[in-house]
């Protein structure tokens, strides 16, 4: 089920919060855990069974870690970690590049979640969890389930014991769940329409292929950042707070920094249980290079068994090598405005690699770019599509800027009551227009199911 | 020493679950090696020319959102006039992981006729109601015709 349809926002959702919110304290865990089941049901029932039986798996190994640890078993607590996050990447790369049979959903998202909480136990960043109900819970939250954030154990169990559904957890609950709302509807799937048709154009100008990645840039972060304001703001309405998974990405002053902003709960869990335990950065500078080069060939492995996913993780890895160890001071020295032209300009490129079917074509893309292979520098098509969709353009443009985000937000929650209603009219609105655009048009997916 | 035992034998069993789930869902993929052209070639003998009219790639990204360069093949009648609801669509995936995307859009392509039928086409409601969505393997058959029974056992004959 998707968080943008119908029969989530007015039958779900009420639904789950009205279950949620009149069971007594001591059933609530195991109401969320039901609900989260139905959810992940409703979307993919036939792969249910896996999602229930790779959970078990994982906390009989979570338990019998602990023992090993109470008997002081070092060498079959190696054994026992090791193999047993083998089997389960062994089974998400069997889902997701054997392509035998259709990929459960979530299950990228998902098997993350269990490395997670086995990697918390063996590095002794959290105690074993006996109580099969809060481990349960962790693994099959209904919010981060189908597509993330990514949330780490140790930080969900630290939220578990204090999770409460207040009054303002749940506005802000409300608010961010909108927000996601006008960013999926209003912005990325209007945008998406766009890139679609201007992608299946034999013949572009320059500025027509410049202005279709520029498309497909914005398409992919308001829809995906739509989603996890999604997710969070129903983490908050059910009392539990998440972390922020994008933080204004394309005011990023660096491929490094961008990485901060984009996706964060993926770097943090590539950070974390990748690059940190290969020796990070205390270690040599060829060391550090090769930790950088597995954490990005990962990347790009985890997003897809295509060669271009593999360049578009290995092109990111190699920018952040040159800025760690070639030009990053020289960088700095730079004004504001330039590196973030120089952040954007090689993402958006990246981008070329990450919507081609092959590299072929992502060089093809490329070389338009540039004016290799294109009909001029621009032509009626860049300018239908410009003039047609100028208006969503330019608002996807201002809410990528953090200073008019930050204005917004003065202006809307300043010390003033007026403003305070006057914000909630406007989240009002938003919502009434979103259900418009939901009922007049055709569902469209989330682009990071496929992942 | 005991509880470990006890652990590993639940852990053997999950093992032994999954292996069969796995093998049940394997057998039901089976892959046709069917051409694309020769299944339109048999599909067409199917479609009803007066309701419907072909689909090209962009009608197909409009109506379904389905991108064609994505799929190895891919075949769209669609209504001819605003008040019929007949279609037809066959697609062969490149990969059958993406066969729960497709469904769901041609599921959502079904919800929004039936909305745009609701309250006055009782008939292509009853159509639309009637459709069948079949996934075999690679192929993936929607078709919303008053023959439609006979229309899917001529694709699953041609798989």
């Amino acid at each position: 089920m998707s968080f943008s349809t119908l029969s989530f926002i007015f039958a779900f959702l009420p639904m789950s919060l009205l279950l949620y919110l009149i069971v007594p304290k001591v059933l609530k865990k195991f109401i969320l855990i039901l609900i989260s089941l139905i959810f992940y049901a409703w979307g993919d029932i036939s792969n249910l069974l896996y999602l229930v039986i790779a959970s078990l798996f994982i906390y009989m190994t979570g338990l019998e870690l602990d023992v090993c640890f109470k008997e002081q078993k070092q060498k079959e607590k190696r054994i026992i970690f090791f193999g047993s996050v083998a089997l389960i990447i062994g089974m998400l790369a069997f889902f997701k590049y054997a392509g035998f049979m259709s990929m459960p959903i979530g299950v990228s998202f998902f098997t993350f979640s269990l490395i997670s909480y086995l990697a918390d136990v063996y590095m002794k960043k959290a105690e074993v969890e006996h109580n099969i109900i809060n481990y349960l819970l962790y693994v099959t939250y209904f919010p981060k389930l189908i597509s993330g954030p990514i949330v780490q154990y140790h930080t969900f169990r630290k939220s578990l014991d204090s999770m409460q559904m207040t009054k303002i957890k749940f506005a802000h609950g409300c608010q961010q769940f909108i927000l996601g709302l006008v960013k999926k509807v209003l912005i990325a799937d209007v945008i998406s329409k766009a890139f679609s048709s201007m992608s299946s154009i034999h013949s572009m100008s320059v500025l027509g292929s410049w202005l279709m990645v520029i498309f497909y840039a914005l398409q992919l972060y308001f829809d995906f950042s739509g989603y996890s304001d999604m997710a969070i703001g129903l983490s908050y309405m059910f009392g539990m707070p998440m972390e922020d998974n994008f933080n204004e990405p394309y005011a990023s002053q660096s491929i490094s920094d961008f990485w901060r902003r984009w996706h964060i709960s993926l770097g943090h869990f590539f950070r974390d249980y990748v690059y940190i335990p290969l020796g990070g950065n205390r270690c040599s500078t060829m060391r550090q290079i090769f930790n950088l080069t597995v954490v990005w060939l990962l990347t790009g492995i985890w997003h897809g068994n295509t060669i271009c996913f593999l360049v578009w993780g290995l092109y990111h890895g190699f920018f952040i090598i040159l800025e760690k160890f070639v030009y990053g001071k020289g960088l700095k020295k730079l004004h504001v405005f330039w590196r973030v032209i120089y952040t954007d300009f090689l993402v958006f490129i990246g981008w070329i690699f990450f919507f081609s079917p092959s590299i072929h074509k992502a060089l093809d893309t490329i070389a338009h770019l540039f004016g290799h292979g294109v009909n001029g520098f621009t032509d009626t098509a860049f300018f239908y599509y410009f003039t047609s969709y100028f208006i969503v353009l330019l608002f996807a443009v201002l809410l990528c800027i953090p200073k008019i985000r930050e204005l917004y937000r003065k202006s809307t929650y300043g010390d003033s009551v007026v403003t305070t209603y006057l914000s909630g009219l406007l989240y009002l609105g938003a919502f009434v227009l979103c259900l418009a655009y939901i009922v007049s048009s055709t569902y469209s997916s989330f682009l990071y199911f496929k992942f | 020493m005991k509880k470990l035992i006890v652990y590993r034998i639940i852990k053997v069993i999950l093992v032994v679950i999954i292996g069969i789930w796995l093998f049940d869902r394997l057998s039901g993929t089976k892959v046709s090696k069917t051409s694309f052209t020769k299944m339109q070639s048999i599909m067409v003998k199917h479609v009803n020319t007066k309701q419907t009219k072909v689909g090209n790639k962009q009608i197909i990204r409009r109506l379904y959102g389905l991108d064609p360069s994505n799929y190895e093949g891919i075949m769209l009648y669609y209504p001819s006039s605003t008040m019929s609801a007949n279609e037809l669509l066959v697609v062969k995936l490149k990969s059958v992981k993406d066969e729960q995307s497709v469904v769901d859009l041609i599921k959502a392509r079904r919800q929004s006729q039936k909305n745009a039928f609701k309250g006055y086409g009782a008939a292509q409601t009853k159509l639309l109601n009637d459709s069948l969505i079949e996934v075999r393997g690679n192929y993936i058959l929607y078709v919303v015709d008053e023959n439609a029974s006979s229309i899917r056992d001529a694709f699953v004959k041609a798989l």
